[in-house]
């Protein structure tokens, strides 16, 4: 009688143990899920992902080979909606800060696309003078560790991602990372 | 013929039956796997078995072999390079992991509370078959009870915390990949629609990648499965990918029927059947060019058919 009273005591400890334990996992986000926000990234921290290449232009563009104060990565393409949106706030801030000699920089990712339609779009937004790679398997943005379009990465001078952004840019965040990140 | 198999004689032959079995079971398991492991797989389901192991950043509950999303497809080119480069799977594995974080494993790593799902069941398992062996082995040796008969108790207990453990498995998978995913932008879940798949297919045409561009021609068709400008193009990849066949499956109905398109049909038709050896190649080919004469690609025809003459 004492044994199974043991056993069964052992059973109860074992299924509110368990209970105790999936409580908790229903009742919380674990840290990685919370880490996983919008706006962060495994890379903010580390090294940028390798990028260069010949750019839709016709110029070279490397990352590590020409590095400037700051680097906007932006990632984006011709089908996207918010990219039309987005594309011409950016190529314009770009040409501002060429201007004024800021040293911050923007250089575009146009991912699963193609030549033809990108020309086009950068066409229309104003956007001839952004350095842009072409990606048409689209594994330039998952080395980026983009999940969607547009995105943007911020690098510093040092070659570190320093910060990401999921969705279409506003000038002033475009403005508060270049600041933030040593631009003049 | 043997008697009914009655007795302990009987049931020492049943258990030694059942022995055998179980032995036999499991060498054509084991054998099978090593079969498995020893025949060289190929790069597809190399690519395959990485993506399975990996999940779709913008889906729901679906791994990056099972979607057909955008991102999942660069993610599978992005595994296919790296196999060719003779990345090993845990490397690649980890590369990703660098990139989107633990959450793209659909198998985390087992510490924490993942640790927790690996350990209980096996702890549970271990426990009851301690408690099995020792209660047969004390009921053998006093002769108190027939050997083999459990208390409809304990199997009640045992059946209670299998169900239990067996429910934690999929309610704690579900904790984990449920309420924290990030919300997605419109961008990310927009659907690319069919003119954006034709656009991949004409860039990767351009790159002279004909067999992705025939899986972006693929997606616009599910979306327009009339559209002869799609068809059309599916099966001229086809064809430059090497799958003539599969091009001759989708030509050939529309190059039996009248209209705009029917000359491009006989064409992609007959290139697909010559590539195939098929004798209906130059039938094929002239029908085309009594229906376009004027086609820039029926010089080109002409020469072809004179030379297999």
């Amino acid at each position: 009688m004492t044994r199974r009273l043991t056993v069964l005591l052992l059973a109860v400890l074992a299924v509110g143990g368990l209970a105790v334990v999936l409580g908790s996992g229903l009742g919380r986000a674990s840290p990685q899920l919370v880490d996983q926000s919008s706006a962060s990234s495994p890379l903010i921290g580390h090294r940028a992902p390798p990028l260069s290449g010949r750019t839709l232009q016709g110029g070279q563009f490397s990352l590590t080979r020409d590095p400037a104060r700051v680097t906007f990565v932006n990632v984006w393409a011709s089908w996207c909606g918010p990219c039309r949106e987005e594309l011409p706030l950016i190529a314009d801030t770009a040409a501002q800060w060429a201007r004024e000699g800021t040293g911050a920089r923007v250089v575009t990712i146009d991912t699963k696309d193609g030549p033809l339609p990108a020309r086009n779009m950068l066409r229309r937004s104003g956007a001839t003078e952004l350095p842009t790679l072409s990606d048409p398997h689209g594994d330039r943005a998952v080395a980026w560790g983009a999940t969607g379009v547009p995105e943007t990465f911020v690098v510093d001078h040092h070659g570190i991602v320093r910060a990401r952004h999921v969705g279409p840019v506003t000038r002033d965040w475009l403005e508060r990372e270049a600041s933030q990140w040593g631009a003049r | 013929m043997g008697g009914p198999m009655t007795g302990p004689v009987g049931r020492h032959r049943r258990t030694a039956l059942a022995a055998a079995a179980i032995v036999v079971a499991v060498a054509v398991a084991v054998g099978g796997v090593l079969l498995a492991r020893h025949r060289p797989a190929s790069l597809d389901s190399r690519v395959d078995a990485v993506a399975g192991t990996l999940r779709c950043p913008t889906c729901t509950a679906e791994s990056v072999a099972d979607s057909n999303s955008t991102m999942a497809q660069s993610m599978r080119h992005e595994i296919r390079d790296q196999l060719r480069q003779g990345r090993s799977p845990d490397q690649i594995r980890s590369w990703f992991e660098n990139r989107y974080g633990e959450r793209v494993l659909l198998m985390p790593h087992p510490r924490g509370l993942a640790l927790v799902l690996w350990v209980v069941p096996l702890a549970v398992l271990a426990g009851g078959v301690l408690l099995l062996v020792r209660g047969r082995h004390r009921r053998n040796r006093d002769g108190s009870a027939p050997a083999g008969v459990l208390s409809a108790r304990r199997v009640g207990v045992a059946a209670l915390a299998c169900v239990l453990v067996g429910a934690a498995v999929p309610a704690l998978a579900w904790a984990r990949s449920g309420p924290a995913t990030p919300a997605p932008t419109a961008a990310q879940t927009e659907p690319m629609k069919a003119r954006d798949w034709v656009a991949v297919a004409q860039s990767l045409e351009q790159q002279q990648d004909y067999r992705s561009a025939a899986d972006a021609y693929r997606h616009a068709m599910r979306q327009q499965p009339s559209s002869p400008g799609v068809r059309t193009g599916l099966a001229f990849d086809l064809l430059r990918s090497g799958r003539p066949r599969q091009a001759i499956g989708l030509m050939t109905p529309m190059a039996h029927r009248t209209g705009p398109n029917r000359a491009l049909a006989l064409l992609i038709l007959g290139l697909a059947q010559r590539s195939a050896h098929l004798p209906a190649a130059d039938h094929t080919l002239r029908q085309f060019l009594e229906v376009a004469p004027h086609h820039p690609a029926a010089d080109q025809v002409r020469r072809l058919l004179a030379e297999s003459r």
